[in-house]
């Protein structure tokens, strides 16, 4: 293998070595001078006193007794990791006197890092063993973290760390700070006034007080905004198990306007699962005989990477086959021939077709389960054993005289009997048509219906209305295009449609797919809705090894101890928008209608809306920026980026705007660094980190079980110390605001409840999330205390006095024992109940959905199709992309995927990772390559149509589809340390190692890019960012 | 003779490319910021018209005759009782004979300390009964630890059925004690594209 040595034999005052090579710096050896004398030593076996550079070891291990002795200078606790959002657990191994955390790695107990994993009752002795080879336990059972995660550590070792509070001493976006008391800042964010008078501005600020209006409306010409409180817009929640506090303190103030990261992340996968309020299902890797990947790369990324890794390789090695579909090969599982997994390379934002391909072949086949499709309602699928049923059977009116159009067909369209809702409830009187009489009936009164109909049914008022069954509507859209055709879209190999449908329907229901990467396109929503559907075609849903529940867990929230997810006394709020212009139509605004009626033909609003869809966290950066529908008065940033996140966002004209205090009046960013958002704040609220926070976090999918991951401090935390105790935090402060200005829920003596409505002080997180954490640890069958000799072992006699105030003495011991496993988890076969999930719900698949078929493009009032249809990437006005920017001018495509050596937007500022990778690269094809004249390590410029150039180095791969260029996402910061500022006068220099790297850039929408109007390029019916496709050019620089 | 053997297995097939392992050296072991201890290369290869991704993690091999120990003029660099490789950096000049010497590039000087540092097998943690860091990290399970020459063992199981394992540059002609499962399928392919050295395109020599 003599290629594996590249390295060139040259005086070794030269050779640095490989680890030197990898890091790009060389270190210098220091020459020896004159001639070395080499002693031909013999062997030595010497036993000398050899001074290890390893961090101390946190037990000792006989290896033939396999007892363990402990460490008492070193505490292992076992909590949760925050490198990424997948909710994996982590080890944190602690200096017991300095309480500094000398290393990180897995949990043992957690099933994301563990395969096989302990159980929640093994003690902690075995979870030692767990990380040794005696008796090779730990060959099998050690838990790991992936690299981001043994990295995340380090990233908050960074010097820069922000611990005090800070306000602005310059204008805003110019990197001049001071610190300031925690006092101030709370009295100035809650008072307002002429806060910057000091560097010269005269504006006269609303604080929280003032915002703190639930009555005044915001427009009273469009009261649909709701009221004045709403201007409050928070950004950033996440799957970190801290964001009830952001989602909580938005309701007890009065806003909707709280955004989690899920447009930006990929909202068009989960579009079709929202319209039906469905469980939110994923993949059942441990349990799959066929996986179909489409974007998510199998041990390369997904939630938890780790735990799809661990159970792929276990799959493969059971002898099952997957298939990944992908424009790029990112590595993961996808390593030998001999593991019978396969990548097929695609082109950009084309998944939709290959799928429509894939429901035409299984429907001209009927390949299809002729039993699941016919079920019209859940009790007949349920009875026959089946997790789940659809609405394929389900009438819909396509009749353009019909008042209900699009609607479904129910059951007082024909005045034939339907049920009568019980008390409370909600009752859609759908109609079927009963398979064995053929005559309509209300969709629960049949076990089966007719599947495919199309044809009149006579009405109420006797007129006939033109119906068509759901599934014929499906069949037709399929059919639109031939499998050949579908596959010249998707420019992949031939025949790769009839292979993926037959491997797909050879399994009954114990298939699955996992597809979120592969939404991110500008069309996603084709592909998520066929994707959803070519599960309804063989009824996965709530099955054993197709698609099982996601986030299923015991009760942290509102039982059976304290309600914690409740505000019985928050106000109410009439808006039915959000900012981020979802709720309604366009055409259903006070806007459009009265412009409508002053005379004006077809008015065109600034930016588009979205009538099934709220809280696009993109969307609303967008409409801040735009102060489009209305202006956001405070803007919390958060745990988030969405800057970075929003591909299109990162340009001169967004930073101006975010800097304007015109456009936003008062932006507060908590966070630990400077990040992009902190760079455009007035204040900044120092944060505590993943080691020092609280956070109960359901374990998100891929797999059957049950349980939640908990995150504790671990170690004390350093932002600065209140007079109380406290440390301050994000939660220090939500709790510090409400007090203020006398909100409900926080910052009151009773405002958490238990179950015996006993009120409790609620000011910091402790009180907040142990409570919850005393629920998982009461649910259901109540955990065992804690033993002393581990609270011992842990260290845990030395945790903060105020804790054991927040829980019961009862409940203390419990509290403890769920802590010091970092969650509470189930044996995963517990969680199966013969072919099915225990944990299933009355699931619907809707293969049609009203709400989609009601939505109106804001531009040319077309409505959306109610179900799948193939449409290549549109712009805002449903212009084809290509109709505008052809191929020829702009011949390549990009895919944004995400990082190996960065997590989301964070992780730049780790050493580990800046050495491990400096930089992404332009992914190309060798093909490409050849043409272009370029080889790995050339400089690349890449344009997209606005004229954004990003420059970056190439990598020539094999594995990336042609015409494409890819760049893992996280890196190409303009802050987070990446840029200079000053605190007190005092020079914090910007460090160029975490500015390395390409981010990617897309263009803006040029039908809506008007006027001042700034709108990246986004899904033409959802809004969320339009990452894979586009239209780009390469040269060489 | 070393009263016992250590020794690491790798199975190529399960290795997903993810470098846990290199950052968890990192993390539990005080080395310079630059400096790597194992690392993994990614390159792609074509095999039967599909382009799959190889995955070869590296570090010291611990080799039985170790060409880096008889250059050391002091004896700093010396085997253990565990069949390892390790240097007394309190006997360490840092003149990097050994450095040269290592055909597989693996040792590095501490620009600091004016000492070399290696891979050690993470002595302290494994001499007491612990794993390594690179393998307690991995998280396919593509590393495995332990005696090879305790019969019961993992590694010695691995070995035996894998004829012993495969040997990172056979034609160096040196025993070592990291083999590997699936490296003599690779080594064809290896260079002929872009390697990755963890996140970094690394220099070819074709």
């Amino acid at each position: 293998m003599e290629n594996c040595n590249s390295f060139t034999r040259r005086s070794f005052v030269k050779t640095a070595g490989l680890g030197a090579i990898l890091a790009g710096t060389a270190l210098s050896a220091t020459a020896c001078q004159g001639e070395v004398k080499q002693e031909n030593k013999t062997k030595s076996n010497k036993k000398i006193s050899y001074k290890s550079n390893g961090k101390p070891i946190e037990a000792k291990i006989n290896l033939d007794t396999q007892e363990v002795e402990i460490n008492p200078d070193v505490y292992v606790r076992y909590s949760a990791c925050l490198g990424c959002y997948a909710s994996c657990g982590n080890r944190t191994k602690i200096d017991a006197k300095t309480n500094e955390i000398l290393s990180v790695g897995g949990n043992p107990y957690n099933p994301n890092c563990a395969l096989p994993k302990l159980k929640f009752e093994d003690s902690l002795t075995e979870a030692y063993l767990a990380n040794s080879f005696a008796n090779q336990k730990g060959n099998l059972l050690r838990g790991t973290v992936c690299a981001r995660g043994n990295s995340t550590f380090n990233a908050y070792k960074d010097k820069k760390r922000i611990l005090k509070p800070l306000k602005r001493a310059g204008k805003r976006g110019e990197g001049k700070w001071k610190t300031i008391s925690w006092d101030q800042l709370i009295d100035e964010v809650v008072n307002g006034g002429k806060l910057f008078s000091d560097i010269g501005e005269d504006q006269v600020i609303e604080g929280f007080k003032d915002v703190y209006d639930t009555k005044t409306l915001i427009d009273e010409n469009s009261p649909e905004y709701g009221p004045k409180s709403n201007q409050l817009v928070m950004l950033g929640m996440r799957g970190d198990g801290r964001s009830n506090y952001p989602y909580l303190f938005g309701a007890a103030f009065g806003s909707v306007n709280f955004y989690s990261h899920g447009s930006s992340c990929g909202v068009a996968a989960s579009a079709p699962i929202f319209t039906e309020n469905s469980m939110w299902n994923r993949l059942d890797v441990p349990e799959t005989e066929y996986a179909l990947w489409l974007g998510t790369f199998p041990g390369a990324n997904g939630k938890s990477f780790q735990l799809i890794a661990k159970n792929v390789e276990k799959r493969l090695k059971d002898g099952i086959h997957m298939d990944v579909i992908d424009p790029v090969n990112v590595g993961g599982a996808v390593t030998s021939k001999e593991k019978n997994i396969t990548w097929h390379p695609i082109k950009p934002s084309t998944n939709g077709a290959l799928v429509l391909g894939m429901v035409r072949w299984i429907i001209d086949n009927k390949k299809y389960s002729e039993e699941y499709v016919t079920f019209p309602n859940y009790q007949a699928a349920d009875e026959k054993g089946w997790g789940s049923y659809s609405n394929f059977t389900h009438l819909v009116i396509c009749d353009e005289n019909h008042p209900n159009n699009r609607k479904f067909l129910r059951t007082e369209d024909l005045g034939i009997e339907g049920v009568a809702p019980a008390e409370g409830e909600e009752v859609q009187n759908y109609v079927v048509l009963d398979a064995q009489t053929n005559e309509p009936v209300q969709f629960s009164k049949t076990k089966k219906a007719v599947l495919d109909f199309t044809g009149e049914l006579k009405g109420s008022d006797g007129k006939p209305i033109k119906v068509r069954t759901a599934f014929s509507l499906v069949k037709e859209s399929a059919q639109s295009h031939s499998v050949e055709e579908y596959e010249e879209i998707c420019q992949c190999e031939k025949g790769l449609i009839e292979k993926l449908a037959t491997e797909w329907t050879s399994h009954g229901p114990k298939v699955g797919l996992a597809n979120v990467g592969g939404t991110g396109s500008a069309n996603g929503i084709s592909s998520a809705w066929a994707e959803y559907i070519l599960g309804a075609l063989v009824g996965n849903y709530q099955m054993i090894g197709g698609s099982v529940p996601t986030s299923w867990t015991y009760d942290a929230w509102m039982s059976p101890r304290y309600v914690l997810f409740d505000i019985p006394d928050a106000p109410e709020n009439s808006a039915q928008i959000d900012i981020s212009r979802g709720g309604l139509n366009w055409q259903d605004t006070s806007e459009y209608k009265k412009r409508l009626e002053s005379g004006e033909e077809n008015p065109q609003p600034k930016l588009p809306w979205y009538s099934y869809t709220r809280g696009a966290d993109n969307q609303a950066l967008i409409s801040l920026i735009n102060k489009y529908p209305y202006q956001g008065k405070i803007v919390m940033s958060w745990m988030c980026n969405a800057l970075q996140a929003c591909p299109g966002a990162m340009r001169e004209e967004v930073y101006a705007r975010l800097a304007d205090p015109e456009v936003i009046p008062l932006h507060i960013t908590c966070d630990c660094f400077m990040g992009e958002h902190a760079t455009f704040s007035d204040y900044i609220v120092p944060d505590t980190t993943p080691y020092e926070s609280f956070g109960v976090i359901t374990q998100e999918g891929f797999w059957h079980g049950r349980g939640s991951s908990v995150r504790w401090p671990v170690s004390e935390p350093k932002t600065e110390k209140l007079p109380d105790g406290r440390h301050m935090g994000y939660e220090a402060f939500m709790n510090d605001v409400a007090k203020a200005i006398g909100m409900p829920f926080f910052g009151r003596e009773d405002g958490l409840k238990s179950l015996d409505g006993k009120g409790h002080p609620h000011f910091s997180d402790a009180d907040y999330y142990l409570k919850s954490i005393a629920n998982l640890a009461y649910d259901e069958k109540p955990v065992d205390d804690i033993t002393d000799e581990e609270i011992k072992a842990q260290g845990l006699d030395k945790l903060p006095e105020e804790w054991k105030k927040c829980v019961s003495e009862e409940e203390w011991p419990k509290v403890l024992k769920v802590l010091s496993r970092g969650g509470r988890f189930d044996e995963t076969k517990d969680a199966i109940d013969g072919t099915r999930t225990v944990m299933r719900m009355e699931f619907k698949v809707n293969v049609y959905s009203e709400l989609r078929a009601l939505q109106r493009n804001s531009f040319t009032g077309e409505y959306a199709s109610g179900c799948i249809d193939w449409e290549p990437e549109l712009l805002a006005d449903g212009t084809p992309l290509r109709d505008k920017f052809s191929e020829s001018d702009y011949p390549y495509t990009s895919v944004q995927y995400k990082p190996k050596f960065r997590s989301i937007s964070m992780l730049s500022n780790s050493p580990f990772m800046q050495t491990l990778a400096h930089s992404n690269y332009f992914e190309i094809n060798s093909e490409d390559a050849q043409e272009l004249g370029v080889k790995s390590g050339d400089s690349l410029i890449v344009s997209n149509p606005t004229g954004d150039k990003m420059e970056g180095q190439a990598l020539v791969r094999e594995g990336i589809a042609r015409k494409v260029f890819a760049v893992p996402f996280g890196y190409g910061h303009i802050a987070y340390g990446a840029k200079g500022y000053e605190i007190d006068g005092q020079a914090i220099e910007g460090d160029e190692k975490i500015s390395k790297g390409i981010h990617l850039a897309t263009m803006l929408d040029p039908q809506v890019s008007k006027d001042g109007v700034i709108y990246p390029y986004s899904e033409y019916e959802l809004g969320s960012p339009a990452r894979s496709g586009g239209a780009f050019k390469i040269e060489k620089a | 003779m070393a009263d016992k053997q250590l020794c690491m297995f790798i199975d190529l097939n399960k290795c997903i490319g993810c470098n846990a392992c290199s950052v968890a050296c990192k993390g539990e072991n005080d080395i310079p910021e630059a400096a790597w201890n194992t690392w993994i290369d990614s390159f792609d290869y074509e095999e039967d018209t599909n382009i799959y991704r190889a995955n070869i993690p590296m570090q010291c091999n611990h080799c039985k005759d170790a060409p880096c120990v008889p250059v050391c003029p002091t004896g700093a660099s010396f085997f253990s009782e565990v069949g390892t490789v390790l240097v007394d950096t309190e006997a360490c000049i840092g003149c990097g004979a050994c450095v040269e010497a290592c055909p597989y590039k693996v040792r590095w000087v501490n620009p600091d300390t004016n000492t070399v540092g290696k891979c050690t097998f993470c002595h302290e943690r494994t001499t007491n009964g612990l794993l390594p860091a690179c393998v307690s990290s991995c998280v396919t399970q593509a590393r495995y630890f332990g005696y090879m020459d305790d019969e019961s063992s993992d590694v010695s199981n691995l070995l035996a059925e894998n004829n012993g394992g495969d040997i990172l540059h056979k034609e160096f002609e040196l025993e070592t004690h990291v083999r590997y499962k699936g490296l003599e399928h690779l080594k064809d392919y290896y260079g002929k594209t872009s390697v990755l050295r963890g996140g970094n395109i690394k220099e070819i020599s074709k």
